[in-house]
């Protein structure tokens, strides 16, 4: 720990360095003068206790951070966006998760250049890594970041055109497709292009795109299909003999529902993912499945009960999960429920109790968090 | 002492009248709330569609500029108006919705002007600036252009 200090303390300074570039002035009060440009900047923290109730079978602690904050700067300047997502936790990660600048060349379709989120998320485009967006405090485990266990490439660095168009008076469509380079693989997961941290290489070619369907344009509601396609090259030789292959290739369809009425809400996703693996021996391939939905109802008294639940198929057997899922609590199913209580403007507090099926064991665990949005 | 009852009651009754007639004019004063930008702005129409988008945080362009919206803080009826009318949103949904666009594409939340003076400032300054206001607040005003009603009771 004391010889990485220094380092942190650099990363930091680059990091506000870069705060500074993208942005040069930001709030919320109107324009101070004649302006041509709009600033934003937004932080979202959330600090969180878990207990876990383990059982018989010992399972490695959890590492989730105790605080976590993120802090989002954007700048329009007529067309032209630019934007940076700069998260930073008490478990040691600081990374410049999103740096993209793009061209509005039609109203609602922009090009984004730089690293951005993979569109063939469908809790990334709710949430992203905003906690207080969440209602759950936990993300479902097919949704989980590179970082964290996540077993899809959730970061590319690359192209992103995004649109966003008016169909009939009130429905409309949205589309996003990208192109880049996508995650390396290694002992301890997927690791996509670092912004600040150094590259080994052998990032390869990753795309993903959505189309969805929005029966009213300015609301939440809405249908999509998603599709990715990765591949992968693997820097580690115990990965390589797990996996019996020296590469691979990802492919994702899933398709994702979000649908509110009255107090109610429900949403969820699924997604089918084949791994085609070649290198050593003879080409071999699997397939998982992988969903979740969640339902929540808005009470009274700002508060907001919400459950969820997240089967799979194929994950207990996947070469996949047991190398990039890696640790030993990785859950091949998942209940999940809790409230949530909005008792300030932009600041909850939130209680979510699980039960999650490992591989070697079943354990339930309880999590309170705050979460808020400043300014 | 005769007399002095009637002069009395006729008093009450004057009183009277001028309350009801200062609450009705007040009520009045109150009754239409309109689109507005500076007076020499090259906005001259936005369609209800445009207003919402505006309102959204989303980019709507008039002759190659984005224009950029203003919400009117001033008086929390005229809040109310604005997210029951203008946006169609419940004011947690609203919210939500803003952070979410901040936080997916670092696009920016209307800014709130929190007095009728500062809004008045920010629309002198910006020609590219549109804000809604009681239709009271900025009658025979020279500097400001009303463009549409957005409410009226």
């Amino acid at each position: 720990m004391r010889t990485r200090r220094p380092v942190i303390h650099a990363r930091m300074l680059l990091c506000a360095a870069l705060l500074a570039c993208v942005c040069g002035s930001a709030g919320a009060d109107p324009p101070a003068g004649a302006v041509d440009h709009s600033n934003e900047m937004e932080f979202f923290v959330s600090a969180e206790s878990l207990t876990r109730f383990r059982p018989a079978a010992a399972i490695a602690p959890d590492e989730d951070p105790n605080l976590q904050g993120d802090a989002v700067f954007g700048r329009t300047q007529g067309r032209m966006h630019t934007f940076a997502d700069i998260r930073a936790t008490t478990s040691g990660t600081h990374a410049v998760e999103r740096l993209q600048a793009g061209l509005e060349f039609v109203p609602d379709t922009l090009l984004w250049f730089g690293r951005f989120q993979q569109p063939a998320s469908a809790w990334n485009d709710a949430s992203d890594h905003g906690q207080y967006l969440q209602t759950s405090i936990t993300r479902p485990y097919i949704e989980r970041w590179e970082d964290d266990e996540g077993l899809i490439p959730q970061h590319i660095v690359g192209a992103l055109l995004e649109s966003r168009r008016q169909v009939g008076r009130d429905a409309g469509v949205e589309f996003s497709v990208a192109a880049g380079a996508g995650p390396a693989v290694f002992a301890d997961g997927l690791r996509p292009v670092q912004i600040l941290d150094g590259n080994p290489g052998e990032h390869r070619p990753a795309a993903g795109a959505r189309l969805a369907f929005l029966p009213r344009y300015f609301g939440s509601d809405r249908i999509a299909l998603l599709w990715s396609h990765d591949e992968f090259a693997f820097r580690d030789a115990a990965l390589e003999s797990a996996l019996q292959a020296t590469h691979a290739a990802l492919d994702l369809v899933g398709a994702e529902f979000n649908y509110g009425r009255g107090e109610w809400r429900v949403f969820g996703a699924v997604y089918v993912v084949r791994m085609h693996y070649g290198g050593l021996g003879a080409t071999h391939a699997e397939r998982l499945t992988a969903a979740y939905g969640q339902v929540e109802r808005r009470l009274a008294h700002h508060l907001t009960a919400f459950g969820r639940i997240e089967p799979s198929s194929n994950t207990q057997n996947s070469r996949w999960v047991r190398a990039i899922g890696g640790d030993d609590d990785w859950a091949y199913r998942r209940d999940s429920a809790g409230v949530r209580w909005d008792f300030l403007r932009r600041q909850a507090l939130t209680i979510e109790f699980s039960r999650s099926d490992a591989a070697q064991a079943r354990y339930r665990e309880l999590r309170l968090q705050w979460s808020a949005a400043f300014p | 002492m005769e007399r002095g009852v009637p002069v009395k009651q006729g008093w009450i009754r004057l009183v009277l009248a001028a309350a009801l007639w200062s609450a009705a004019a007040c009520a009045q004063r109150h009754d239409v709330v309109v689109l507005i930008v500076r007076a020499g702005s090259d906005v001259t129409s936005l369609s209800s569609v445009e207003v919402r988008r505006l309102f959204m945080g989303l980019t709507v362009m008039r002759d190659g500029h984005a224009l950029r919206a203003l919400r009117n803080g001033s008086d929390r009826r005229l809040d109310q108006i604005f997210l029951q009318n203008v946006v169609a949103m419940s004011a947690t949904t609203y919210e939500r919705r803003v952070l979410a666009l901040a936080l997916q594409q670092g696009r920016t939340p209307p800014p709130t002007a929190h007095s009728v003076g500062a809004l008045l400032r920010a629309l002198d300054r910006d020609p590219e600036v549109v804000s809604f206001a009681w239709a009271s607040d900025v009658n025979g005003k020279p500097d400001i252009r009303v463009i549409r009603t957005l409410w009226q009771e």
